[in-house]
């Protein structure tokens, strides 16, 4: 069974970024699932950054560590990730670069700079690069020096190019040389190349020729190695996409018409992937069964958040699909808007993509704090829907589905999801991404509204008609208001309200099914049961199938619905458990507070993890672990 | 034939307190709308908060109220969802240019095809008051505990600035005349200001009728021409506009101050983006074919797709 | 003097890659250049005149009163540092 993971780190801008791409398509083209993560600092260039993979016949839910390999840009990537290589595993460095004492590099961390000396120290070397590379060959990693100035001349000699050329080709060379050593055949690295940089002939050839120097130079010095069986995914024609990108994708499908946004991390990426495909040509077939051939979708960046939630509820007015992206520090700017958006009953569409807080804490780190925030924002008494993905494909249907239930049920949609799932790198097959089932449902939208037409209009199941505005006089309004939309104080007709806009939330309880409130994953009559939401899902998973391995059955129940939150569901699954244990990015256990809160049910053990870092499969198993052991809260702490 | 202003008039008390500029203000709306024969059904007016905010509930439209500062943006995402209807943004001072004067400045930026008008009494009276931003230094209105110290903020100049195409300032108890401004600033493809002077009889007692009676005049009496259609108008008319835009102390000019027609409006621009999009705008647009989506992700995000 | 102590990397007109200084940007060719090539039109590196210089070493921008204490401790300053044209591609989204 395949299994590889790789960490490629460098100074943010040096090149990872692409070298990340590379390896993900070089294995997808192989035939293998990919899932791969960027970890970076708050900064433009210079700072650390790196690339984080998994490879596997089947979809990789998580990330792990130890690596298989470490390509090291610089000294910093050895000096932070020497730990992270497994016994046997190899490293990939450049030698000039040993020398580099840990004090002289002024963009790492200094409490990372103190933990690696006192480590190094405490093993006798000294606190260099070529400390941590000894500490690592103790260890039984193999180390290979790519003798980068010596390649890079190799390349413009053979190239016959001037040295400019050759400068984007450091990652490259680092690349192949770690790509060979796990079994894979240049003409795919190759390959993934040229789709890299497709559009820039030139860059392919050197980047060509610098792969198969740096992979000569590794046979020649390492000797032959053993090549990789293709994976089983070979021959498929499939997508590789973050997060981010499925979102939109989801929202281009689900029909947009406006996206407003205010830069901010990790949201931008979403709204930038969607500008660059606002417009469309259509089909004739389609064309002419819609009545018009391009279709135009307004992406709009605005002055701040406080512009976007309200552009955004205004486009949603006027009838079309509207929706804004933002990460923590925009939603609380936001929540005015929110709750205007309930008392108004806007069904609008706000993308959460959760970052690690309080305030700016750590703009590109993941966690998954905001989930009270996202169910109690807005002042008043404002219920609204908040729905949580657990991975790429349901992010993508979640994005279709947000319109539907924002459309059906007026009221705001909060679609939450993290800076982990906005930023990572997965293999999706067209199976996956199959609209051909998909609804396109817009609820009591009316095209003539008629003369004595009432915006709010009381009824049965608490949803009033909707008119867009431009079809029928009417009055919109965040005051409380009569059936009319004129602004009341009235006791009764306040009532009334009220309990329409509650009566919709108990409605979409009875519509959703089931699998969109909460999933069971495994053995139903387990008495172990974890209870998480949002992107720990695929970490969860592979740690299931770990612990059943040491015998220790744990079944999983993922909430995907938050707000109204589904208490009858849940409590059914876990009123059966023995242990309930909850798995969530955040210190407080917020989603444990809701279960208590709505079920009653006290959830035993918390396993959470507030570094910003992702969670890594073997967290969830020593965490469930401990959990047995009848520890309340652990916290992992994994990544650097 | 042009509509009866009464078909504007909503069935709601009006609220306002006697002797209160916004009478003069709504008056205006209903006559400028009547005239320019606007359905009320694409008539979109869209409030604030603050007294003026109750502009949505007396005119005959459909209408959005938003919240404290936010008029303008909630606006938009109308305006551009439906670039057909027609767009007034009623505000007061604090809610235009204090709490809101960020969307105030990027409405300019963008010349989205909207009109503000910004029903500038210098006083938030909903909550006692106030200073306003465009209350003058030093006046201590009879509300205030001690003079206000803030500077006043200048929203025609403001305005320039920011990039507005129509600029122009009324008096509230002027109807006849506010109605012709109002007109025009609909008529005005871009985003238009137009700035009401109106006393506020229950909290500000300083600038009062006749406080403005004395200082307000009419520029066009002067023969002065506000309209940029060239970058030499630009050039030439200038240094007058300024002037105009500047003045006010014991001569406030009203009238058009400043109509640049060289412009494109945002949806205009959007137009020229892409093509079609006044064709087929997101708010009407259909967007599926018996409820199925018109999209298959493998064709459109072709970028992201691979063949193994 | 050789060609050796003449060496871009210790030239005026050089503007070290700031990831991967083995190559530099030479202002005189317009072009960039291994760290240890050699040209006629050498100008050895001061740091005396008024401007900012940039440290390497620390990958900070510095003035010419840090510039000389940067150097005498032994880091690598130079006028400026060569950022490559399409970085853009490789950073991120980040605040």
């Amino acid at each position: 069974m395949v299994d590889i993971s790789i960490i490629i780190g460098g100074p943010q801008g040096g090149g990872i970024e692409s070298a990340g791409q590379i390896a993900v398509k070089t294995f997808v083209l192989k035939g293998y699932d990919v899932l791969g993560s960027r970890e970076y600092h708050s900064n433009i260039m210079g700072a650390h950054s790196y690339y984080h993979l998994r490879v596997k016949e089947r979809k990789p839910g998580s990330l792990t560590l130890p690596v298989d390999a470490l390509l090291a840009l610089d000294a910093e990537s050895i000096l932070t990730h020497y730990r992270d290589v497994r016994p046997g595993g190899v490293v990939i460095y450049d030698p000039a670069v040993k020398a580099t004492r840990v004090d002289s590099i002024q963009p790492m961390a200094p409490p990372l700079k103190e933990r690696v000396k006192q480590d190094l120290e405490s093993r006798g070397l000294p606190a260099t690069a070529e400390g941590a590379l000894k500490a690592m060959e103790s260890e039984g990693v193999k180390l290979v020096g790519l003798p980068l100035k010596a390649m890079l001349r190799k390349v413009s000699e053979e190239v016959k190019a001037p040295v400019t050329s050759v400068s984007k080709t450091v990652n490259t060379m680092g690349l192949a040389a770690a790509l060979y050593l796990l079994g894979v055949e240049s003409k795919y690295i190759e390959k993934a190349i040229s789709l890299q940089f497709a559009a820039k002939e030139k860059v392919v050839k050197m980047n060509v020729a610098a792969a198969r120097i740096a992979i000569d130079y590794v046979k020649e010095v390492y000797g032959e190695h053993e090549t990789l069986p293709d994976g089983p995914h070979k021959g498929k024609l499939r997508m590789i996409a973050s997060g981010n990108d499925v979102v939109a994708m989801g929202k281009v499908v689900a029909g947009v018409g406006f996206l407003s946004y205010y830069p901010i991390t990790p949201s931008s990426d979403e709204a930038l992937y969607l500008e660059k495909h606002k417009y469309l040509k259509l089909s004739e077939d389609v064309a002419e069964k819609l009545g018009y051939d391009r279709l135009s979708v307004v992406a709009l960046q605005m002055e701040d958040e406080l512009a976007s939630i309200n552009a955004a509820i205004g486009a949603a007015l006027a009838g079309a699909r509207a929706s804004t992206t933002t990460s923590g520090p925009g939603y609380s700017l936001m929540n005015e808007g929110i709750s205007m958006a309930v008392e108004a009953e806007v069904p609008v569409v706000i993308t959460l993509w959760m970052r690690a807080g309080p305030s700016t804490g750590m703009p590109t780190r993941t966690g998954q704090q905001d989930l009270l925030h996202s169910i109690f924002s807005g002042h008043g008494d404002a219920p609204k829907i908040v729905v949580a993905s657990g991975d790429h494909v349901e992010a993508f249907y979640d994005a279709i589905k947000a319109f539907n239930w924002a459309e059906i049920f007026q009221v705001p949609v909060i679609h939450l999801l993290d800076k982990y799932l906005a930023s990572a790198m997965t293999s999706l097959d067209r199976e996956e991404l199959d609209v051909s089932q998909v609804v396109l449902d817009r609820g009591k939208l009316v095209e003539n509204p008629g003369p004595d037409y009432l915006r709010y209009k009381i009824t049965e199941d608490g949803i009033s008609p909707r008119a867009r505005i431009g079809d029928a006089v009417m009055n919109v309004t965040g005051l409380e208001h009569t059936e009319d939309g004129k602004g009341t104080e009235d006791p009764v007709a306040r009532e009334q309200m009220m309990l329409k806009r509650e009566r919709k939330m108990k409605l979409v309880l009875e519509k959703l099914p089931d699998e969109d409130k909460a999933v069971f994953h495994g053995d139903p009559d387990s008495e172990v049961v974890i209870v998480s939401f949002g992107s720990t899902k695929g970490v969860i998973l592979d740690a299931m199938e770990m612990l059943k391995s040491k015998g220790v059955n744990v079944g999983f129940l993922q909430i995907r619905l938050l707000s109204p939150f589904p208490e009858d569901l849940v409590a059914d699954y876990l009123s059966k458990a023995k242990k309930v244990i909850s798995v969530e990015l955040n210190l407080m256990g917020q989603l444990a507070f809701l279960v208590r809160a709505h079920t009653g049910i006290k959830v035993d053990s918390l396993i959470t993890k507030i570094n910003g870092r992702p969670l890594y499969d073997y967290e969830v198993v020593e965490g469930v672990l401990k959990a047995l052991e009848g520890a309340r809260r652990v916290v992992m702490s994994g990544g650097a | 034939m042009a509509r009866s202003w009464l078909e504007y008039k909503a069935p709601a008390w009006v609220q306002w307190c006697p002797g209160c500029g916004d009478f003069g203000i709504l008056n205006a709306i209903y006559r400028a709308v009547a005239e320019l024969d606007i359905p009320p059904e694409r008539l979109v007016v869209v409030g604030g908060i603050g007294c003026s905010g109750r502009t949505t509930f007396y005119v005959k439209g459909s209408n959005a109220h938003a919240l404290h500062g936010r008029a303008i943006p909630l606006a938009t995402g109308i305006k551009l969802a439906r670039p057909e209807l027609t767009v007034i943004v009623a505000g007061g001072d604090g809610d235009l240019l204090g709490i809101g004067g960020g969307h105030f400045v990027a409405l300019g930026r963008r010349n989205v095809d909207i009109t503000v008008i910004l029903f500038n009494n210098a006083v938030y009276g909903l909550t006692k008051g106030q200073a306003a931003p465009t209350l003058p230094a030093w006046v201590q209105t009879k509300a205030l505990t001690s003079p206000n110290i803030h500077d006043n903020v200048n929203p025609v100049l403001l305005a320039f600035a920011s990039g507005y195409t129509f600029i122009a300032r009324g008096y509230a108890y002027h109807t006849n005349q506010l109605k012709e401004l109002i007109k025009a600033g609909i008529r005005h493809k871009g985003a238009a200001l137009i700035d009401v002077l109106q006393p506020c009889p229950t909290y500000n007692n300083v600038m009062t009728n006749k406080w403005y009676e004395e200082r307000i005049y009419y520029v066009d009496e002067e023969g002065y021409d506000p309209v940029i259609r060239s970058a030499d108008d630009m050039r030439n008319k200038l240094p007058r506009i300024m002037e105009k835009l500047m003045e006010f102390g014991n001569r406030i000019p009203l009238g058009i101050l400043y109509w640049n027609q060289t412009r494109d409006s945002f949806e205009e621009r959007l137009e020229k983006l892409m093509p079609g999009y006044l064709q087929a705008p997101p708010g009407t647009r259909r967007i599926d074919i018996e409820g199925r989506p018109v999209i298959d992700p493998f064709e459109v995000f072709k970028d992201r797709v691979i063949q193994t | 003097m050789d060609r050796d102590s003449e060496r871009c990397s210790l030239c005026r007109n050089w503007r070290p890659h700031i990831f991967y200084p083995v190559l530099g940007y030479c202002t005189v060719k317009g072009r960039l250049t291994f760290d240890d090539d050699w040209c006629e039109s050498f100008m050895r590196i001061s740091y005396d005149e008024e401007r900012f210089y940039w440290c390497l070493t620390c990958r900070m921008r510095l003035t010419s009163q840090e510039a000389r204490e940067h150097a005498s401790k032994g880091h690598k300053v130079y006028l400026s540092g060569y950022i490559d044209p399409d970085v853009r591609e490789e950073i991120y989204d980040a605040f």
